[in-house]
């Protein structure tokens, strides 16, 4: 490939939520970004498999019980709150701060309800302890009310018919889907001039003179300054620019089922057990899917091991029918596995800071939840790059709106046929389980997907019960003829995942060279 | 512009469909509507290039193109309205159909409305296959759309789970293309498609079968690599110690094909739990008054012919139906009694003659064919994947007793 150099103030490592939330930002000012990404889209790491809700309040209290598997045995509640760590100031600021930008960006969301639910002894005792922790932290952890079984059964139907009490909170949880935030940051940051390069895993970083070399496996960019988001490989990036970090990076995987929109009626928001240390019960609706994840955060050593293990799905799958007895596996129609990255050197808070030795080298490590704290971070980060001498003059023609593509499945038929009126491939249904049109596929190409992947996660072609076997040929011929490739140049999601390795009779021409 | 005058409107144009709009022409409909999402007549058919269909009913042997063929041109001199590129968004209780095509969306009215949707395939992620998800898994009819319409071949060395007639017929068709098929690896003791896809397709192109055999993981990040494969016991669970590896760059499916219903569940009508399509009566008419389905939509069909016959008769029904004439009284329920899976129809009225259609749990030799106490027939073999067709006559029927409501068809061994 031919080699360019590109030169840029702040290069970005890491095109997760965290990274196009400080692309984002940064592109508010008169700077030259570019955001660099190994994957062959957007969000290919922990924001693709993450649960993906932006939470505060009682479902933070839950997460805190449930995270302290990294402290030693025995902590007691109250040193699972740490009022003045930036985690959770931005827990508790971020919910608040994501709402404008949600709309702004044209961002699908919606508020659901969480009912904590409890049927033995020990589950309330856990409860009560999730109750208690709440109450004493006060203000929004105490924003929620015990309810009984008759008020449970009013707000979720179909949960385990035992239960016997619950916590419920009514806006403290919006369901999004997390690679549509990345990538609506994404595309604001580039229509406001941030530069996005995929499938450019960094090889090196070096020094020449004032500026730092970053180069990837295209372009190599000639910037002042770095920004490390890199997430699950942040520690391997860092030691290019010199080593020095101590994070003790731990990396937990869970299994994540998604079931059939025929179930969509089973439950209203999310539905959880009692977190214990370690675990997590839930079963939620993610628009109209239902999402379980049911399990313990199981240690990996590696930040890509998305491998889904059968053993774990059937086990998910038993748990998650004692939370609502009515689901089934006949309606499983995904299984994946997300990995969740842990600093253990400082297990309760994010790590934002400038290398040792570099000082124009900027190591941003988000902690779990992390798409809440994506927004105060990026923030946060420009700030820090100022006080770093990084010269930041705002913009006057930022646009801070960005429209969505049009979700076709959403729609009145009025509207449908407005659409369709100006642009007739708003009415060819190219996805049939998930009613996406051409109108949309075509219109995710123009901002960026050129791979199978890119596709289905902004429009979700494909994510449907039958994964893509009606409309994954035709989504293939469709990018191949937007992108003007030859088919057998359509990825799935990366430069080494292609779909179709050659055309019909080449094989046996190849053959009978051979044997020529 | 459409108008809003259809007295027959059918959801799909497969074998199913086609035949449900010629007959409903032939009935006496006037207006009949045909309704497409791909982009041309047939169906399936179109990229089932092997040969077998029209045994039954031209009694000739052909192709899939050449079969359909045969109905898109009656199809075409007939003054069906045909819409293509063309798909149903909504369908309600009350026969409210919403199309949406690139002229805009639109919502009608039909007097009847068949649905003949088809079937889609199992996927991998509905059989939970572990691993990774990487590029060149795909299902066997996806795989035989890209190599035999678009011209595309999926990867050159091949496994295929599940022995299913699609499967099967890939690996030949892919081993024509160069391709090596390095096993079919089927989880049951026995091969799950017809007899002759399994001597055709496998035995005459010495293709590795694996019975008793499944794939417990997938090799490869970014695209396959390979597969590791195992024994399985007798309650289909893998046997530690079995694993093998094999090196390959594609994983085809072939483990199942499901009715594609969606529609049928927005209009309330009531579904199988085995089928998995609408229940029907002899008249292939569903619950719900003037909605009537036919072929792979209601259950999988062993062959194309069946589906052709079912269509017919839901068309036929259906153009009654548009006419206004009065639909007779279903009285007796057919219930799957031993080693009988399901039976289609489900409901019948009793009084003429009707064909049912059967397909049994396990294989078995030697066993005697039940209706109730009104029928009995001897058989050599049987096997699931070959459906069973019986005539009940009216003799037969004149035998039911007074007052009878339910007949149970079984079918168990003799002696």
């Amino acid at each position: 490939m031919k080699q360019q150099i590109l030169e840029a103030d702040v290069v970005i490592i890491g095109g997760g939520v965290t990274g196009a939330a400080i692309a984002r930002e940064l592109s508010r000012y008169q700077l030259g970004t570019v955001l660099v990404e190994k994957g062959g889209e957007l969000c290919a790491g922990q924001t693709k498999g993450s649960l993906g809700n932006i939470y505060t309040g009682l479902n933070l209290v839950g997460s805190m019980i449930l995270k302290s598997v990294l402290l030693p045995p025995g902590t007691p509640l109250t040193e699972l709150y740490h009022p003045h760590t930036l985690h959770t100031k931005w827990c508790e600021e971020g919910f608040r701060e994501w709402e404008p930008v949600l709309n702004e960006l044209d961002i699908k969301h919606r508020y659901v309800p969480l009912t904590i639910i409890a049927k033995d002894e020990d589950q309330i005792k856990n409860l009560e302890k999730i109750r208690d922790l709440g109450r004493q932290l006060g203000g929004m952890y105490a924003d929620f009310e015990q309810i009984d079984r008759e008020e449970i059964f009013a707000r979720e139907p179909n949960v385990n018919p035992e239960v016997v009490t619950a916590l419920h909170s009514e806006r403290q949880v919006i369901d999004i889907f997390p690679p549509e935030v990345a990538i609506a940051l994404a595309e604001n940051a580039v229509e406001n001039g941030c530069k996005i390069l995929l499938d450019a895993e960094v090889i090196s970083i070096s020094q020449n003179g004032p500026y730092q070399i970053v180069q990837t496996r295209r372009e190599s960019i000639k910037t002042n300054f770095i920004v490390n988001a890199a997430c699950g490989w942040g520690d391997k990036v860092c030691d290019m620019a010199g080593g020095g970090r101590d994070w003790g990076l731990q990396y937990r995987k869970t299994v994540m089922i998604i079931l059939d929109t025929r179930c969509k009626g089973l439950v209203n928001g999310m539905v959880r057990w009692p977190n214990v240390p370690g675990r997590l019960d839930l079963v939620q609706r993610r628009e109209d899917n239902i999402l379980i994840e049911c399990g313990t955060y199981d240690p990996t050593d590696r930040p890509d091991d998305t491998y889904t293990i059968r053993e774990d799905v059937i086990k998910s799958m038993a748990v998650a029918k004692t939370l609502i007895p009515r689901i089934s596996e006949k309606d499983i129609i995904n299984t994946f596995t997300g990995v969740r990255v842990f600093n253990t050197r400082d297990v309760e808070d994010h790590i934002v800071e400038f290398h040792s030795l570099n000082k124009k080298f900027l190591n941003v490590m988000i902690r779990l939840p992390g798409i809440i704290g994506a927004l105060p971070m990026a923030g946060h980060v420009v700030g820090m790059l100022q006080n770093a001498g990084c010269k930041l003059v705002k913009k006057d023609d930022f646009h801070s709106y960005r429209k969505t593509i049009p979700r076709f499945r959403d729609l009145s038929d009025e509207v449908r046929n407005r659409l369709i009126r100006n642009d007739p491939r708003y009415g060819h249904v190219v996805c049939r389980c998930e009613t996406v049109t051409e109108g949309q596929i075509v219109e995710a190409i123009k901002r960026g997907a050129s791979t199978e992947e890119g596709v289905r996660m902004r429009t979700r072609a494909g994510m449907g019960r039958c994964k893509g076997g009606f409309c994954g040929p035709r989504v293939v011929k469709i990018l191949a003829r937007e992108l003007k490739i030859p088919v057998t140049e359509v990825k799935k999601r990366s430069l080494d995942s292609p779909l179709l390795l050659c055309q019909s009779k080449e094989l046996l021409l190849r053959n009978e060279k051979g044997i020529a | 512009m459409i108008s809003d005058n259809i007295d027959v409107l059918v959801i799909g144009s497969g074998p199913a469909g086609m035949a449900a709009a010629i007959q409903a022409k032939e009935s006496g409909s006037d207006h009949v509507f045909l309704v497409e999402r791909a982009e041309e007549l047939g169906g399936l058919l179109s990229q089932c290039i092997h040969n077998g269909f029209g045994l039954i009913y031209f009694n000739e042997d052909m192709t899939g193109p050449e079969y359909g063929q045969r109905f898109v041109e009656k199809v075409m001199d007939s003054k069906i309205e045909v819409l293509l590129e063309t798909m149903v968004l909504r369908l309600t209780a009350d026969r409210k159909v919403t199309l949406c095509n690139r002229n805009g969306v639109k919502t009608l009215s039909p007097k009847s409305i068949v649905l003949a949707m088809g079937c889609r395939e199992r996927t991998r992620e509905s059989i939970v296959i572990p691993g990774y998800r990487p590029a060149g898994i795909f299902t066997a009819g996806t795989a035989q759309r890209w190599v035999n319409i678009e011209g595309y071949l999926p990867g050159n060395e091949i496994v295929i789970l599940g022995s299913g007639d699609v499967g099967m017929i890939m690996a030949r068709r892919l081993t024509l293309e160069g391709a090596r098929v390095k096993a079919v690896v089927e989880i049951l003791p026995y091969i799950g498609g017809l007899i002759r896809n399994e001597v055709q397709c496998l035995y005459d192109f010495k293709i590795p079968v694996l019975l008793e055999h499944t794939v417990i993981n997938v090799l490869g990040i970014q695209r396959v690599q390979g597969v590791t494969v195992a024994r399985v016991d007798q309650n289909r669970n893998p046997i530690s110690g079995t694993e093998k590896s094999i090196d390959c760059d594609t994983l085809l499916l072939s483990v199942g094909l499901i009715p594609e219903n969606e529609l049928s569940f927005m209009a309330g009508v009531n579904l199988g739990p085995i089928t998995g399509g609408p229940l029907v009566n002899e008249r292939m008419e569903t619950n719900r008054p003037g909605i009537f389905a036919a072929g792979n939509c209601v259950h999988v069909n062993d062959l194309v012919d069946n589906v052709t016959l079912e269509g017919e008769k839901a068309g036929q029904n259906a153009a009654e139906h548009a006419s206004g004439k009065a639909a007779p009284k279903m009285g007796i329920r057919l219930e799957a009694g031993e080693n009988v899976r399901y039976v289609i129809p489900q409901m019948i009225t009793g009084e003429r003659e009707v064909t049912i259609r059967l397909r049994v749990k396990e294989p078995e030799k030697g066993v005697i064919l039940k209706v109730g106490d009104i029928m009995t027939k001897t058989l050599k073999v049987v096997k699931p994947s070959e459906m069973l067709n019986l005539i009940l006559s009216e003799t037969h029927l004149n035998r039911m007793k007074k007052g009878t409501t339910q007949l149970v068809v079984s079918c168990q061994k003799k002696g």
